[in-house]
């Protein structure tokens, strides 16, 4: 069953970094995985090294842009931020995301009930 | 940390292969620039642990913890960024060769295989590419050379000398022009006896225009090339060895070539050529009797493009000084044309081209033929793994790794084939030049480079990608594509809709073996045709070698006339020797064609007819096994004080005077200057010229004039003897060197069978028939070896459901049609197709080989019936089994 839930969050990462730089705007990698881990109350991610790979994947489907910048603190570090094409998924996956939960959730409302 | 293939998610846009290949590319780059990424990271995550109070070790050691260590990530990005990492390539590496050692009888016919069908691709493109492409051994940037001569129609040859100059004053286009005269000298040093080498004649310019220095010694000067200036010569590195066994003070020497005292000033380097397998070279002194306009002593011009001139513009500016040439001097330019072709338009012939094309794509052919076959053996074996493929899955490989598993055992094993293929054809390029630089042969092969270099291994490197991306792609994507819980539960058993693609593939297999049958059939039976090709002449028994006499100390015709008769005289005193002949061309060779009117015949016209002429000796007719039908042989009588005579063949009658007595007419040549008639005094049987190749074998209308009447600077001596080569050659030489010590044989002895085999074109339709039949052979066995093993898998497959409808009372019949209908509509459908491709290709073929028909039914019918015999017993050898499989014992093992 580990398997499955490893699954289900590979797919989920992505969706939740495009999430995270559509609401947050521009982002170190460190800012968005602080950020996910808060939003979700710091027990979905084993590791943040995961994101970086979530981050080439959107970078490469070109979904988010990176570039090296300053932040407030005045320090160095890669800033990654959605694209058009990247807002135009997001929507896309939200909404795919959103009836396939409650297909799920109907489905599996029964059995949990008895 | 491992991968599921895909996320719940729709993704639409695949990972494009670019951004990964292209990061693939750029690994060290953006290696540091992650590095860098990730040092922000750590500091960031160490910081915000500090402001929460955690000592600096415990708060770095924290930030490492959540990030899921440093090296596992970085191996992550690497992987999801990329094609491939280094180490995941290894480890798939290792990973199937493990897996090609385990099935190692597959692995090694696959092996076998690719090493033959790469060795004769590589090897066939070894000796296409040097006659197609490659030229000149040593000549750097051949395309932008260009080589110029005279052309009247579309045909001929030849510069004069003040055309050259004209031209290379003139042309704008080309940075200089150089050019050169190809002859043979006599060659002789201190008291040695003379001996006859290969030398060229060159402007002084042609080394710098092909930008190649001596090795030792200088260059040709200007001065050189002055009348009167001391003789000098440049010697090739080759004969520097073999004549002067390397030693250094060569360059001081003095030796005699023509009787001409001349001193050797340099040395080429090791390999160097032009534009033949020349000895000698020797400047181009423009003596009187070069500077007339009328006399194409010059072989041809050539000059380099100059910087950013194109082939077209030298074209165009040629025509232009071509036609201001005509108008100049029309007495002796108009009608005639300089001609510009780049090196294979000008030293290959389109014959050779198109049959070195045909034998490319019919090796070509072969390697696909091959590909399909592997591509369903490795499917085969690919299915025997969709177990194994199913539990990776399942353990979190991703499909692409498992292509990649795949491809890399394809590619494994054509790196394998690719490389003992370089082998077999380095074995088989070796043997073609021992034949090909064979002393017989009337073309010298050795201006063209037959080594296996880099641009063959680069070629068999490409066809092994290749073939590994053909036989490896599909059954790779096949088997990736499983589903995975299906085959799990199957015990992978039970896939076997790939059927369909293997039969297609037998079909596809047995067309093309098909036309390659049909097409060697074809050239096979045209290269027995010209072997039996009546030339008109016998020439077992005879040996022949070639005397030229040096224009410095013959230039006289009662010089030449008197060497020619005590030669004749001399050799005609052994007793073994039956009769000896003198002519100025052998049997096939060329005859110059000139204008002739017949009295009584072309009495109106201007110019006449076109007829070939040769000047042969009393007794040549008799010599050579031709004989005279009506008239007398030219004798003592026909020399310069006599009446002009000639004799004609029997074609010449056919042309010109059907039924009509020819003895005693006259004939008047209209091309120049002898406006003296000339009586028929005889006429004889035909004999073939001008058709080295035997490519028309048409007689033409011949004159033969007596040898007296016009000595030649050259002649071929044609001696009929039972002697062997050897001794009869021996008694020859001693009879040359005795009546002049200074003159050299200058070519042979060769016994004439050997020679007239050796020409040209005709040389050139052997080997591609041999081409062409090996590959057919190849081909009809992998085409059989395809089908053979497509039904017996088809059989094993199946074994189950035949040994129950066996069981339940199948009769024989109905299990073969089971096991052969679909293979064998392929097969009969790619015969059908075959039967259409092979009369294209002969059609193809047709147009440079003589008597290949498209519409040659026997030829066609053998070769379907060939193949179709073989496919039957392909077929029929494996379906036998599923007729003796006992089903009790096949549903007991099952």
């Amino acid at each position: 069953m580990g398997r499955d839930k490893l699954d289900l969050l590979q797919g989920t990462l992505d969706l939740m970094v495009l999430q995270t730089l559509d609401t947050m705007g521009p982002q170190h990698g460190y800012g968005i995985a602080r950020r996910i881990e808060q939003r979700s109350g710091d027990d979905v991610l084993l590791n943040q090294g995961t994101i970086y790979a979530s981050l080439v994947r959107l970078q490469q489907r070109r979904w988010i842009a990176g570039e090296w910048g300053t932040s407030e603190a005045n320090r160095r570090a890669k800033f990654y931020s959605i694209t058009r094409a990247g807002r135009r998924q997001l929507r896309e996956q939200r909404s795919y995301w959103r009836r396939l939960t409650a297909v799920v959730g109907r489905v599996l409302a029964p059995e949990s009930s008895r | 940390m491992s991968r599921p293939p895909r996320g719940p998610l729709p993704q639409r846009r695949p990972v494009g292969l670019f951004a990964r290949l292209w990061a693939f590319l750029n690994q060290q780059r953006l290696d540091k620039d992650f590095d860098a990424e990730l040092k922000v990271h750590i500091e960031l995550a160490t910081e915000r642990h500090l402001d929460r109070g955690v000592p600096l070790s415990e708060a770095r050691r924290l930030a490492l913890v959540e990030l899921g260590g440093i090296e596992r990530t970085k191996q992550l990005h690497r992987e999801t960024r990329s094609l491939l990492s280094l180490e995941a390539l290894l480890q798939d590496g290792k990973y199937a060769c493990r897996a090609l050692i385990r099935s190692r009888r597959v692995s090694a016919t696959i092996i076998v295989t690719l090493t033959i069908c790469i060795g004769l691709n590589a090897a066939v493109f070894t000796v296409a590419n040097a006659v197609l492409f490659r030229g000149f051994r040593t000549v750097t940037q051949n395309q932008r050379i260009l080589y110029i001569d005279t052309q009247r129609d579309g045909t001929g040859c030849c510069v004069s000398y003040p055309d050259f100059e004209d031209w290379r004053r003139r042309m704008q286009s080309v940075t200089d022009l150089g050019a050169v005269a190809d002859r043979r000298v006599a060659f002789s040093e201190g008291a040695g006896p003379p001996e006859s080498h290969t030398a060229t004649l060159i402007t002084t310019n042609t080394f710098r225009l092909l930008r190649q220095s001596p090795l030792y010694g200088r260059d040709f000067d200007d001065e050189d090339a002055l009348v009167g200036a001391p003789a000098v010569a440049i010697i090739s590195y080759g004969f520097w060895q073999r004549r002067f066994e390397g030693e250094a003070a060569v360059l001081s020497r003095m030796v005699r070539i023509n009787g001409t005292p001349t001193s050797i000033i340099g040395v080429m380097p090791d390999g160097f050529l032009f534009p033949q397998n020349q000895e000698l070279w020797l400047p181009v002194v423009p003596r009187p009797e070069l500077l007339r306009r009328d006399a194409r002593n010059l072989w041809f011009a050539f000059g380099r493009l100059a910087e950013g001139a194109t082939t077209e513009r030298a074209r165009a500016e040629l025509a232009t000084i071509g036609e201001q040439l005509a108008s100049e001097y029309p007495d002796t330019n108009r009608g005639s044309q300089p001609v510009a072709r780049t090196f294979s338009a000008f030293f290959v012939s389109p014959t050779a081209t198109k049959a070195y094309t045909v034998v490319w794509t019919a090796a070509l052919l072969v390697l696909l033929i091959a590909c399909a076959n592997l591509a369903n053996l490795m499917m085969a074996r690919a299915l025997d793994r969709v177990h194994e493929m199913s539990v990776r899955a399942a353990l979190g490989a991703t499909r692409w790794r498992m292509v990649r598993q795949l491809l890399m055992e394809s590619f494994i094993l054509s790196t394998v084939g690719a490389m003992a293929g370089i082998g077999v054809a380095t074995g088989c390029i070796g043997m073609y030049e021992r034949f090909a630089n064979a002393p017989t042969l009337a073309w010298s092969e050795g201006l063209l480079n037959y080594s296996v270099d880099g641009s063959v291994i680069l070629y068999a490197c490409g066809l092994a990608v290749m073939t590994a991306l053909l036989f490896g792609v599909a059954p790779a994507l096949r088997v990736s594509s499983f589903d995975v819980h299906a085959t799990l539960k199957n015990g992978g058993r039970g896939m076997s809709p790939r059927n369909r693609l293997a039969s297609a593939l037998i079909g596809a297999e047995v067309a093309v073996a098909l036309i390659l049958l049909a097409a060697s059939g074809a050239v096979v039976q045209s290269f027995a045709h010209i072997n039996d090709a009546d030339l008109g002449v016998t020439s077992e028994g005879r040996v022949v070698f070639n005397v030229s006499l040096p224009a410095e100390r013959f230039s006289s015709a009662d010089a030449r006339l008197a060497f020619f008769e005590t030669l004749e005289k001399g050799v005609g005193m052994h007793t073994a020797l039956q009769s000896v002949a003198l002519a100025t061309s052998l049997p096939t060779g060329s005859a110059p064609r000139r204008r002739a009117v017949v009295e009584g015949v072309h009495a109106g016209e201007v110019d006449g007819p076109v007829v070939a002429t040769l000047t042969v000796s009393p007794h040549y007719f008799r010599t050579v096994g031709a004989s005279l039908i009506a008239g007398r042989d030219f004798d003592a009588r026909d020399d310069g004080r006599g009446v002009p005579v000639a004799i004609v063949n029997e074609r010449f009658i056919d042309e010109f005077l059907p039924g009509r007595d020819a003895v005693g007419r006259s004939i008047l040549f209209r091309d120049g200057n002898t406006d003296s008639l000339i009586t028929i005094v005889g006429v004889a049987s035909n004999v073939l010229q001008n058709d080295p190749n035997r490519a028309r074998q048409r007689f033409e209308p011949m004159i033969y004039l007596p040898l007296r009447q016009a000595p030649p600077q050259s002649a071929w001596v044609i001696v009929r003897t039972d002697l062997p080569l050897s001794v009869a050659a021996e008694r020859l030489r001693r009879d040359v060197h005795a009546i002049d010590p200074e003159l050299p044989i200058w070519n042979g002895p060769f016994e004439l069978t050997e020679r007239l085999n050796g020409s040209g074109g005709y040389w050139q339709v052997g080997i591609n028939a041999s081409l062409l039949a090996i590959s057919a052979a190849v081909a009809t066995l992998l085409a059989a070896i395809g089908v053979y093993a497509v039904i017996s898998h088809r059989v094993g497959a199946r074994i189950q459901e035949i040994a129950i409808r066996i069981a339940l009372g199948g009769t024989g019949r109905q299990i073969l049609l089971l096991v052969l209908r679909q293979t064998g509509i392929y097969v009969v459908v790619g015969l059908l197709c075959g039967v259409v491709g092979s009369i294209a290709a002969l059609r193809l073929i047709g147009s440079y080989v003589l008597g290949v028909h498209p519409m040659d039914v026997p030829t066609l019918a053998a070769a379907a019936l060939v193949l179709g015999t073989v496919a039957v017993v392909a077929c029929v050898v494996p379906a036998r089994r599923a007729l003796r499989v006992v089903p009790l014992d096949v549903l007991r093992t099952a």
